[in-house]
């Protein structure tokens, strides 16, 4: 009977159960939930703070105006809220696109009684400063980048019926910039104000630099949505004209081998191109991008793209918002190549506001969901390196 | 937890030695002695009752302005009724015995978790509640030691052992109601059933202790065996690296916490002598 024990089979099996390895936790999905029956939460901007969490600028419905004011969180690296910070209410509208300089965090807004453009900033532990003018008199910040050295500011001139674009230091002094017609006799101040107040007449505005070191922006320029590129001249140096809009560019990523990866819509029709390449010096229209439909996308819903880095390999990931109000994940490799697509969001509805790359290689997700299906919350998914070699092939 | 099972496995060995000294004296008595050694082989079956024991908690919700244990989830004691069958093989000597018994086992908990959202005035108040039933299915291999504490045709005994268990299958069902606390009467709403499967958010395999009472009744060659036994994990069930991947009820704020499992069995066996001194001899 002794030889049943060195019979080492049942006596490995209970130690293998009892220890087997934690394995380190980087994926989550989180929901930043408010008990206020009226909150409604509207995320513009995430970025990872050096201690691995996050920093979420939001904004916040209020009681006694139309335009969303200005609340900050600070995440962990589990997503466990650490703290959160109001701005006064007289701040309003935060612009989408929280940026990074020197572990600073600086993001744009508008002061409600003028409408003029605001920078503040926020620190790595989600302390916010009460945010300052910027030079110019700027008004009605609609979307914010970084180049090198500042910060890329687009806008809108409500008196001149202009876009603005505007290179803006980060103590909020003017660089340079350059204002274009939105068409003559045009006015887009309704479509300015609705985009800012209503979540259904969102437009997709944004702006940056493209590796040829041209500056782009997304607004109403010439009667249309169009991707506009310029070195800040009197005129434009290339435009991708949209149908007034119903028609453009959601999102555009450029890399640095000088092509682009970009979504769009045209009336009822999405598409989604990697890799292509996009005249900076010269007219052309957006629905020359339309080369097959992707029905499942939302129209003139959020879009995001990023470069990923995983060790030798790189991926362009564009995230998109669905007909089914899930957020679809399409991810490229270098030959542009669609090898795998990952949803986030089930039973409740989900929304998409940005997308980052994390410092472990992994990708983080903003937007909101409605919990119980009506309470607009915001949610932080990230996906870890191992989640996203499971979801690669 | 490791401790527990060294503990156990030592004791496990302390009965072997002293029954395999008992092994080496000569039989007086070659009569006595054959009834006094027997392996039994047969079937056992029955229902059981599972408890989660949560030992610390998560949500997926992280709370912006309320008390993060309101999250808490409530789970039911001992609710749910499962199943098990499968083959149990003893060896007898001198009144103890000590077996194997691999069977399948499902096995089933719930809990629940209701979520407020409130304003300024009584009509501006929502409550949606989840409750979850959670199913798992188990390929144990318990090993055992018993003692019978009277030898006769009615044999009371106790037991204790430890089990391994692999985890062939999960999958959770959420049951969703909300209250809508509109002006005039609230009104109750049946948000809908949701079934997912969940085998990837736990362990592969399972271990931990168990212990019980039980009788055994002997009669046409035939040994009753009606069972009362309590089992505990050691650790954790849930894989922590999935516990807030991205998941069909995340958006819900539903995850596991973690949790030990606990188990209450009631077993019946029938168990078949394999020692015969001749066919019509029977052994009790």
């Amino acid at each position: 009977m002794l030889k049943i024990l060195r019979f080492p089979i049942l006596p490995a099996l209970f130690f293998m159960a009892c220890t087997e390895e934690e394995s380190s936790n980087l994926s989550f999905t989180r929901i930043f939930d408010d008990l206020d029956f009226h909150a409604v939460y509207r995320p513009v901007g995430v970025q990872q703070t050096i201690d691995g969490g996050f920093v979420i600028l939001s904004g916040i419905n209020q009681d006694n105006s139309d335009y969303q004011g200005i609340r900050v969180l600070k995440a962990d690296n589990d997503g466990n809220i650490q703290f959160v910070q109001s701005l006064a209410n007289t701040y309003v509208s935060p612009a989408p696109g929280l940026l990074e300089k020197d572990s600073m965090f600086y993001f744009f807004c508008m002061l409600e009684s003028n409408f003029t453009a605001q920078i503040g900033t926020i620190d790595q532990d989600g302390n916010t400063t009460v945010p300052q003018p910027v030079d110019g008199n700027l008004s009605f910040p609609l979307a914010a980048a970084q180049d090198a050295n500042n910060f890329i500011l687009l806008g809108y001139d409500a008196v001149d019926n202009n876009s603005t674009l505007t290179i803006v230091g980060e103590d909020g002094s003017l660089v340079d910039g350059a204002s274009y017609s939105i068409g003559a006799g045009n006015d887009a101040d309704q479509l300015v104000l609705d985009h800012l107040i209503s979540r259904d007449k969102k437009l997709p505005f944004f702006a940056g630099q493209s590796s040829s070191g041209r500056y782009y922006f997304n607004s109403i320029y010439n009667f249309g949505l169009s991707l506009v590129f310029t070195d800040l001249g009197g005129t434009p140096t290339g435009v991708l004209q949209g149908q007034f809009t119903d028609g453009g560019i959601s999102s555009v990523f450029s890399h640095e081998s000088g092509t682009f990866s970009l979504s769009g819509f045209q009336i009822e029709e999405n598409f989604v191109r990697n890799n292509i390449a996009i005249n900076e010096s010269g007219i052309d229209s957006s629905i020359d991008f339309l080369d097959r439909d992707v029905p499942e996308i939302r129209t003139k819903g959020a879009s995001k793209i990023v470069s990923l880095t995983l060790g030798n390999d790189t991926f362009t990931v564009v995230a998109a918002e669905t007909e089914s109000r899930q957020i679809a994940l399409y991810f490229f490799d270098s030959d542009s190549a669609l090898i795998a697509t990952h949803y986030i969001g089930y039973i409740n509805p989900f929304t998409l506001s940005e997308m980052i790359p994390t410092q472990d290689e992994g990708l983080a997700v903003l937007g909101t969901t409605y919990l119980a299906g009506r309470f607009e919350r915001i949610f932080l998914n990230k996906i870890s390196r191992q989640e996203l070699g499971r979801i690669l092939p | 937890m490791i401790r527990y099972t060294r503990l156990l496995l030592f004791l496990l060995l302390v009965g072997f030695v002293a029954t395999a000294n008992a092994q080496r004296k000569r039989p007086s008595n070659p009569l006595k002695d054959f009834l006094n050694t027997q392996w039994w082989l047969g079937l056992k079956f029955g229902t059981n009752l599972s408890q989660a024991d949560p030992t610390q908690r998560y949500s997926a919700i992280s709370p912006i302005n309320f008390d993060a244990e309101t999250l808490d989830k409530s789970y039911d004691d001992y609710s749910l009724i499962g199943a098990h069958a499968g083959i149990d093989i003893t060896f007898y000597h001198r009144g103890f015995s000590i077996g194997i018994q691999p069977n399948f086992r499902r096995q089933r908990f719930s809990y629940q978790n209701t979520f407020t959202w409130a304003g300024a005035t009584a009509t501006e108040s929502f409550e949606t509640t989840y409750e979850i039933e959670q199913r798992m299915d188990l390929l144990e291999l318990p090993f055992y030691v018993k003692y019978d504490i009277t030898r006769g045709k009615a044999r009371p005994y106790v037991m204790a052992g430890v089990y391994y268990a692999i985890v062939s299958g999960a999958d959770k069902k959420a049951d969703f109601s909300q209250t809508d606390f509109q002006p005039g009467s609230p009104q109750i709403i049946d948000a809908g059933v949701v079934s997912v499967g969940v085998k990837d958010a736990f362990n592969k395999s399972t271990s931990g202790f168990l212990a019980g009472l039980g009788v055994s009744y002997d009669a046409l060659n035939i040994r009753t065996v009606l069972e009362l036994a309590y089992r505990q994990s050691f650790g954790e069930m849930i894989k922590p690296e999935y516990r807030f991947t991205e998941t069909e009820l995340a958006g819900i704020g539903d995850t596991y916490d973690d949790f030990k499992l606990k188990n209450i069995s009631l077993s019946i066996s029938f168990l078949f002598p394999l020692r015969y001194i001749s066919s019509q001899f029977q052994p009790y």
